[in-house]
Formats: structure tokens, sequence, C-alpha cells
């Protein structure tokens, strides 16, 4: 079978930096993947190139069967990638339901439309939705009055309106709660599992990481540096390196640390 | 030969005085994020102050020369004034309420000029020693205009020089660059404003001063000096001072050049020269792009549709409007329809600030272009009342539509500046395009047809329309159309990933505000029996502006009671010989300490009681 | 023991809603390293900021030699004697290395050398050498380089440093590790933050780990370092 996604030497560049460097990967249908690496890795380069907010310099990049190197993020979406930010991106005067009637507009393609008022749309399904991420109960709020982790459950369910059969998930635990973290993963894997949905995420929390995902990616400095499964990931020494500095020789010579004790 | 040399050079001449003015404001705004207004206004005030002081220096070259140097000066205090006083206060605030806080600066000194030299036209006297002519290639061509062709680049090369080689230089340009940083490694950002400040009031000051002896000052100067600028500072790239000086040349020439072949439409090439740039580049010539501009999030409010109770008082209102035929004098009728027409006018404009947060400095663009529709289409068409009105409602909607071609991919200030220098341009062709407009004359005797011609019969048309055309902004705001365009306001990059199409959904925001507007334009010619080109000035635009952020900008209904709120001030002001201060001061009131309205404010007064009297209750 | 050069106490930040920092207290005394440790969004990096007065903090005391930092204004903290190197470097792109260098000069301090641009120049050879380059044309290296020379211009007592070896190749890392313990030797106490714990433990004595915006472990570097399982539980994969 092919795979739902493949990324071929996917390059780019910033000035004379390279945020992304020759990224290759395949996802399968089904999979849940985590994306990983410290600070300015170019995780979220990653993510604006597959989602289409940025071109790559170069490579490919193919999903579902068809090439969507460098195509708007509106035909991305619409074949089926969907995706959240790292900081939630909602619409914060519009309330919880108007979010998800926008994305709704957004598949449907109605955005001009002058009638019915769009307070007649698509209840059900929107009920539905926020019912999914445990926010039914807020419809009537403005979004913008959220707390940081409901701002990130709306956003999740604003991407799941779309029917995506791939997921880009941002950081979704970033600025939760521990509390919090896991009842919303658990409710994801939920959501996931029912829907036969793929997931790539990035994820500074371990815990979350090791949690659910199946395989993990480590990216540094714009290159992919290991792939494997969370329990190989935790053994592999250049992981090790990557997070603790350990390519830095210990016996850096010079200067005796006693210095100034 | 000689004749293009000639007009080549005039061209590089006239083309100084416009950029340093220009250098000024893309100087100030690169480092201080605001668009200065009340810069045209330093430009005016160069130029008088210039007059003042040769006339009491003498015209010897010590005291002409001198004076010149010395009106910038006294500009460049003022503008220390203004700023420490004035936009200090503003700094945080939002974009709108910075650029209408500058507008009503501007018409206050604007009528202090009025106040100091009166209404009269001066012209300047002829400067020491440049006052003849050179024959090159057996043309002739005014010494003084050599001296402005040295001048243009001789400042490009001073503030270069300032900026590459001074500290306060490099600390501007390291602030434009990244105000945080700059403050963080100890930049007192506070005193870099001033002084920034203070050096683009100088530009202006010393741009309108040069102009003392090529132009005759009179108290318009500066509304038309700052739509120039405009097209100049977006053009060139905002903050870049080579790039104005790159599109002061290029704009001057193209109106030098191009009044051989098109004497009418200079005006139009200016734009269409800004229009084709930005969409090669849309930072402009030399501009840095910049990354997403997004609406401020104060601005983000939520819409409420109207409780029962409102919507009962609202039906009264309405009953008591329709029936005021029956009951007031002929007076009245008037009035009370000059207040509808502005209504939708600034409810027009409302769609475009609030829900679209698109800034529009120049909605009269569309106001006129309706108002110029209907009475073309009568006088030259032959149409009927009601076709012509409509002929206004389209010729709007495409003036819409085109602006929106250009316009689309713009946000923020470059939106409000373009906006501006729009309507501008279309002023200019009302004025130069005589045989079809009739010029400053304007075009007279258009009225309704004689079934429409009784007051009560035109006061019932117009309360009709009006009322549509608001009922229709209600349906929009609240239809998927409205709630796509508030979605693409509140978080452009986040909507485009949802699969809308952010620059369509403000185009076609664009077109409608632009057909009421036309509507609403259409309305006043056939109330006034006649068009001037007036209504495409700048002060209709800022008009609009000022009802919306008097009545208040987050309520539906803000704009409608700004509108009568501000028709009742004016006819009040009108009669003062100090009209436009007191319209400016309005501003300035509103914006600083009222931004939120009148609406706004009565809601936030009104809580208290409406608590108190819950609580009474229980 | 003299009074500390600085005291955070009970510093809480939070941003739109969500809580970065909260309770974060700890002291640094003069001439000594402090390395706050923890993952991305610990709360590290904000807490550097609210020292330099660019966000607002919720509540806390914050004091420097003996000033409160509270009510000042960044540039203000910046004059007290405060040097900051930002993350991600935030050089000037625009303007040349000397001119990124002239907006960090401030009048040198009585006591003590002053950091004069040979001095500067003479730690990072290769900013000699690119002094008349724009800030876009250089490495990220040399970006970080830079960025801690334009600190310095302003003879900083103490230097806050971002996540300094962020994404930086490992012989560029331990260059930049050179030059810092050579400012220190002329007196300079450092307060950094850190993911990269090989790179801490080279520099700082003491240590406060940072974890989801609340203090961990505070105490002496040495004893992280006796600690495996503190830092894999909290630093490590």
């Amino acid at each position: 079978m092919t795979p739902l996604l493949q990324v071929e030497a996917l390059t780019r560049h910033y000035g004379g930096v390279r945020a992304v460097d020759g990224v290759s990967f395949t996802l399968a249908e089904g999979e849940v993947r985590a994306l990983i690496g410290p600070n300015g890795a170019g995780k979220s380069t990653c993510f604006a190139l597959l989602s289409g907010l940025e071109r790559p310099d170069r490579g490919r990049i193919r999903f579902a069967g068809h090439d969507i190197t460098g195509l708007s993020p509106q035909r991305i979406l619409r074949l089926g990638l969907a995706r959240t930010f790292q900081i939630p991106a909602i619409f914060p005067s519009l309330d919880l339901a108007d979010n998800l009637r926008v994305a709704l507009l957004g598949r449907t393609r109605r955005t001009l439309a002058p009638w019915p008022p769009a307070r007649r749309l698509a209840s059900a399904e929107i009920d539905e939705l926020l019912r999914l991420v445990g926010l039914a109960e807020r419809r009537h709020q403005p979004a913008g009055t959220l707390a940081y982790g409901d701002r990130k459950r709306l956003e999740l369910a604003m991407a799941l309106a779309h029917r995506p059969r791939l997921l880009l998930l941002d950081e979704p635990t970033a600025g939760m709660a521990l509390s919090e973290r896991f009842a919303l993963i658990d409710q994801l894997l939920a959501i996931v599992r029912a829907r036969g949905l793929t997931v790539l995420f990035t994820e500074h929390d371990m815990d979350v990481v090791f949690r659910i995902a199946e395989t993990v990616m480590v990216m540094d400095r714009g290159r992919l540096v290991a792939v494997g499964p969370p329990a190989a990931i935790r053994a592999d020494a250049r992981v090790r390196e990557v997070y603790l500095g350990g390519s830095l020789a210990d016996e850096a010579s010079g200067e005796p640390r006693e210095a100034s004790s | 030969m000689g004749f293009y040399l000639v007009q080549f050079l005039t061209g590089l001449a006239s083309a100084s005085s416009l950029f340093l003015t220009a250098a000024g404001l893309t100087l100030v705004f690169g480092v201080t994020r605001i668009v200065n207004f009340a810069h045209g206004t330093f430009y005016m005030l160069g130029a008088y102050f210039a007059w003042a002081l040769v006339m009491a220096l003498g015209t010897g070259p010590l005291g002409y020369w001198g004076a010149l140097v010395l009106a910038a000066l006294a500009v460049a205090l003022l503008g220390v004034l203004v700023e420490v006083v004035l936009l200090r206060r503003i700094y945080g605030a939002p974009e709108i309420f910075q650029l209408a806080t500058t507008f009503g600066l501007a018409l206050v000194l604007a009528d202090g000029v009025r106040f100091v030299f009166g209404p009269a036209d001066r012209l300047g006297p002829r400067p020491p020693g440049l006052e003849g002519a050179v024959v090159l290639l057996g043309e002739p061509i005014p010494t003084y205009d050599l001296f402005l062709v040295a001048v243009g680049p001789l400042v490009l090369l001073l503030l270069w020089l300032l900026s590459r080689h001074t500290r306060l230089g490099i600390l501007i340009r390291a602030a434009a660059e990244d105000r945080e940083m700059a403050a963080a490694l100890g930049v007192d950002e506070r005193r870099l404003f001033t002084a920034v400040f203070a050096l683009g009031a100088f530009l202006a000051g010393l741009g309108g001063a040069l102009q003392l002896p090529r132009e005759t000052l009179h108290l318009e100067m500066d509304l038309e000096v700052i739509a120039e600028v405009f097209v100049v500072t977006v053009m060139g790239g905002m903050g870049s001072v080579p790039g104005a000086f790159l599109a002061a040349v290029l704009i001057r020439e193209l109106e030098a050049f191009g009044i051989l072949l098109l004497p009418r439409i200079t005006l139009v090439l200016a734009f269409l020269l800004l229009a084709a740039v930005l969409v090669v580049r849309p930072q402009g010539l030399l501009g840095e792009r910049e990354g997403e501009v997004r609406a401020d999030p104060r601005l983000l409010r939520p819409l409420t549709p109207m409780t029962a109770p409102t919507r009962f008082l609202v039906l009264l209102l309405l009953l008591a409007l329709a029936l005021l035929p029956l009951y007031a004098p002929p007076y009245a009728l008037i009035l009370t329809g000059d207040i509808a027409v502005f209504a939708l006018y600034a409810a027009s404009l409302h769609l475009l600030l609030a829900p679209a947060g698109l800034v529009s400095f120049g909605h009269a663009a569309y106001f006129g272009l309706g108002a110029y529709g209907a009475a073309l289409a009568v006088q030259l068409g032959g149409f009927a009342t009601l076709p012509a009105l409509a002929a206004g409602l389209l010729l709007a909607a495409v003036g819409a539509l085109l602006f929106g071609a250009v316009a689309r991919r713009l946000a923020g200030v470059d939106f409000a500046m373009l906006s501006l220098a729009f309507a501008a341009i279309l002023w200019g062709v009302a004025v130069q395009w005589d045989e079809v407009t009739g010029g400053d004359d304007g075009l007279l005797g258009i009225w309704p047809e004689a079934w429409l011609s009784a007051p009560a019969a035109w006061y019932g048309l117009t309360l009709l329309l009006v009322v549509a055309g608001l009922a229709l902004l209600r349906l929009l705001v609240f239809a998927p159309f409205g709630l796509a365009l508030r979605a693409v306001r509140d978080h452009p990059r986040r909507a485009a990933t949802l699969g809308l199409h952010p620059e369509r959904q403000r185009w076609a925001a664009l077109v409608v505000a632009g057909a009421l507007a036309g509507l609403a334009g259409a309305l006043q010619t056939f109330a006034k029996g006649s068009v001037f080109p007036d209504v495409l000035a700048i002060p209709r635009s800022v008009e609009g502006l000022v009802a919306v952020l008097l009545g208040g900008l987050h309520q539906l209904g803000g704009p409608v009671v700004g509108a009568a709120a501000f028709v009742l001030l004016e006819d009040w002001a009108a009669r003062l010989p100090w009209w436009r201060a007191v319209v400016g001061g309005t501003v300035l009131v509103v914006t600083v300490l009222m931004p939120e309205g009148l609406m706004g404010t009565l809601a936030r007064l009104g809580r208290p009681l409406v608590r108190l009297a819950r609580e009474g209750r229980r | 023991m003299s009074a500390p050069l600085l005291e955070v106490e009970d510093l809480t930040v939070a941003y739109d809603g969500a809580v970065a920092v909260e309770g974060v207290g700890f002291t640094l005394a003069r001439g000594r390293t402090l390395a706050l440790l923890g993952r991305n969004g610990a709360g590290k990096s904000t807490t550097l900021r609210a020292i330099m007065g660019l966000v607002p903090h919720r509540r806390g005391r914050l004091r420097f030699a003996g000033c409160d930092l509270t009510r000042l204004r960044p540039h203000e903290i910046a004059r007290l004697g405060i040097g900051y190197v930002p993350e991600e470097r935030r050089i000037f792109r625009r303007l040349t290395v000397l001119e990124n260098l002239e907006v960090g000069r401030r009048p040198a301090r009585e006591a003590g050398n002053p950091w004069t641009l040979e001095r500067l120049f003479a730690l990072f050879p290769q900013l000699a050498d690119r002094r008349h380059h724009r800030g876009d044309q250089l490495s990220g290296g040399e970006q970080q380089m830079l960025a801690i020379a334009r600190a310095l211009r302003g003879h900083p007592e103490l230097l806050l440093l971002d996540e300094p070896s962020e994404g930086l190749a490992p012989a560029v890392v331990r260059q930049l590790l050179k030059a810092l313990w050579e400012a220190r030797r002329s007196g300079l106490t450092l307060l950094l933050s850190e993911q990269n714990w090989r790179f801490a433990r080279q520099l700082a004595e003491e240590a406060c780990v940072l974890e989801k915006g609340r203090v961990r472990f505070r105490g002496p570097l040495a004893e992280l370092e006796a600690r495996e399982e503190l830092r894999r539980a909290w630093l490590a994969v």
C-alpha cells in the first residue's frame, strides 16, 4: 500500500539559515507519529511547508496520491490535510459555535452567502463537534474568553470539522495544566481511533509523546536525526546528544570549573 | 530637445519638496509605526512660517535663507510639543485611533493657520540671487528650480550620512527594526521617538518652506500634499527614505511628461503607476516585506443580535420617522433626510472598519462616485430618478471592485493610506475633467422627477432606501458572508487553513460597502440638486470615520447614532467660523478620551444602572 | 555574605490566560553563574524576559544591586547594568556588526575593565573580520557571538543569556564557552537559560530547574550532576 504522506528531501532556507534541510519520511494511513527536537530544530517550519503556508525551496510532498508541493493552504486542506497551531489559532470575537461554523463554511465554500443567517446553519454537526472535545456547554461563549487549554480543544474541533485524513498538531498540549493534558490526549486518541485518522504531532511533553506516539522522529538543526519506536528513541545515543548536548566534549579543555567557587 | 530637458528638470525640482515631506513621514513611521496625518499640516506650516519670517527678516540673502531654515526649525519645535503632549498617549492605541487622532490634530492646526494668517492666498517673494532664469538648449528654466533639483539629492545624502554615520541614525534604524531589543540594550525609546518626530516635522516644514517662491500659499495645501505624500511613501515602501526619493521622482516625472500627452489624467497615471508597483512588489519599491498584518486584538469584539426591547425601540423609532412628514416642519424633513443619507454612508464604512477590520480613509471615493454617477446618468444619459440612483450605486461598486483589485493584498496602514490616495485622485479627476464633471463649478439642476419632488415624497424614498440599505448590511454581517469576514479579520492565517480566502472575502466586503456608500452619494445628489468635487474630498472621508468612532466602533447601531450626532454637530458648528477646529477637537476628544464612542460609553455608564435596577427589584 | 546581586522572589507571569511562570524564586551572588534548566516551554525565557522588564509580571519581586526593578522600563533596567542576549539572538539584521555594537554601547563604569571594541574582537576574532558585514549575512554562530558582544558593549555586571547554544554546531558551542569563561573571569555574573545540560554544566555553579513554569530543583549544580534520575526526569527525553 502506498503511504498517505510522502516527503522527499524537503528543504527551506531563511537567509543563511537552513530551517529544514533535506527532510524525507513517509507516513502510513492510521499512524500516530511524534516529531520532536529542541527549539529551532525546524519542526514548525516543517508543518508550515506541509500545510502550504510556506513554499519549500526544494523537495516534494505527496499526499493521498496528489503532489501537494507548493499548493495553497486551501487546496491542501480540501485534499484532507488539516492542522492546528502551536499558539492556538482561533477567532476570538466569535463564539465557539461560530468558530466551528467558519470551519464548516470553509468546507462547503459558502463564505459569500448572504442567506440564511449563519446561526441557522449546521447546528447539529457543530454540537457534535463541541461534544467531542468537551466544550458543548460553552457554545455561546466568545472564544477569546476561553482558557488556554480550551482554546486548544476548540482548535482541534475546528480541524476535525473538515473531516481530514491527516491531522498535523503543533504542540497540542503546550501551555496546558498537567491534569488537563492527559485528558485532552485521551480524548484525542479516542477520536483518532474512532475515525481512523493519521496524526503527526510535535510536542515537548515527553510523557505525552510516549503515551500516544507509535513512532517518534527527532529533528535537530533542520535535519531528521532519528526515526523509530519510542523505546528505541529513548535509548538512541544521537537523540541523547541532541537533547543533552552530548557532542560537546565533557572534558572541553581550558577552564577549571571551580574558578569562582 | 531643450523643451524635454527643461520638462525633466522641472519634474526633478518639484520632486524635491515632495521627497522631503515624504521622507519625514516615512522616517516617523519607520520608528513609531504611526502614520501622521498632520504631516501635511506641518508642510503647510513650514510654508506659512517661512512667508511670515521673510516678511519680518527682509528679503536680503541672510534674511531669506535664514527664514526658510528658521521656519523648518519652528515646525520641528511644534512637532516636539505635539509628540510629547498628544502622540505619547496613543502609541499603544489601535491604528484606526492613531490615524483619526492625527487627523483631528490636522483639522485643529489648519484652523489655527486660518486664524493666524487669514484665508487670503499668499505669494512668497523670489529668493535673492536666484530670481532669474537660465536658458538651456534654448529653453528658459527658473534658476530656483535648478537649485531645487540639487536640494533633493543633497537632503537624501545628508539623511544617508545621518543614518549611517551618527549614533542617532544607527539607533533610529535599530529601533525601526526591533524596538524591544533596542530598549533592552538601554535605548530610551521615548527620547528617540521625540527626536525622530522632530526630524520628521523639520523635513516637512522645510519641504513647505522651499515651495515658498514656487507656489501660492493657501489653506488647502495640507490635504493636497498629504495625499501625494501617501502615494509616494506607499510606492517607495513604508519606512524607506531612498524609496521615497525614487517614488517622488517617478511621480513628478510622470506628471511632467504625462501632462504633454494626457493633460486630463495625470493624476490617474500616478495611481496606475502605484497600482503596477504594488502588484509586482506589495511592499513598495524599496520596502522590506512585513509579516502578516493582523487586526489589533482589542478591536476584536463579539457582535450581539438585538435584544427584544432594543428591537421594539428601533421599530418605534422607524415608525416615528416614517410618520415625520405628518407632524414636522419641512426643515426637519431635510435635516432628517441628511442624517439618513449620512447614516447609510457611515454604516457602509463601518462594514469595512469593524467586521472587515480594514481601516479605510477614502470612503468618500464611493460616496462621490455614487453622487457623480447619478448626476451624470441624468445629465448625459437622460435617466429617470430611480435608474439614476441605480447607476450611482453601480459606478461606486465598480470603483470598489477596481480599487480592491489593487488593495486586497494590503492591510493595516498601507490600506488606509492607499484608500485615501484613491479618493484624492478621484477628487483630482472631478476637479480637472471639467467637460464632464463641470470641474469646481460642479453639476447643477439634478432634481428628482415630478412624482418625487415634494419634500415628503423624497424624504419617504430616502428613508425607504436607507432603511433597506441598513437592513441589508445587518443581514450580511450575521450571514455566512459576515461570519467569514469576521473570521478573516480575527485570524487570516487560521482562516486560510480552514479553506477561506481572506483576500476574496475582503474584496467582496469592499464592493458591498462601496455600492451602499454610492447609493448614499446618489441620494445626496438629488437631495441637493447638485454635486461638487467636495463629495470626493478628504474631509468627506474623515467625516464618515468620525461618525463611526463617535457613535461607537463596536456596535452595529454606532454609525447611525454617530451620524445623527455628527450631522447635528456640524449643522450647529457650520455657523461658527472655526467649525474645522470644532470637528477636529471632537475627534481628538473621542479618540483619546472616549474610544468606545457614544454607544459604548452609554453602555458602560448604563451597566451600573441596570445592575442597580436589578438589585433594587430583588 | 554580601547581599546577592539579583533576587527573584515569587515571580508569576501569565500570557493571554496561560500561566507561563508561577512562583519562581532564586538569588544570584556577584560573580557566580546560575543556569535555568528545563525543556521548551518550561518558563526559562519568560523568567529572563520578566527580569528585563519585557513582559509584565502578575506577582513577585525583582531586585538587582539593591534596586527594585518592578516599575522600571527595559532601557532603565539595561542601564542599571544588565545585559540581555535573547533567544534567537535578535541581532539587527540590516545593521552591520559595528553598528550592532554601537547600539549596545553605554558609557563605561568607573570600576572594572571596560569592553572596548578591541577587547570584544579579541574575544570573538571572527567578528573582527566581518565588522562591516550586515547582520543577516552572518552565520548562526556569528550572530550569537555578536549578540553577546553587543550586550557586553554596555559593560554589564549581569549578563542574561537565553539559550545561547541553541541550534549551534558543537565546534561553535565550544568557542562560545571559551568566550564566556573569559568574560566571567573579569567578574561578570551570568544567568543563563539552557536546555543543553552539557553546555550548562561547563559554565554554571548553580542550577535552577524549571518544569511547566515551576521550580523543581534549586541548588548547586554539582548536586544535579550527581543525580542522574533528576536530570532524566526534567531535562532528557
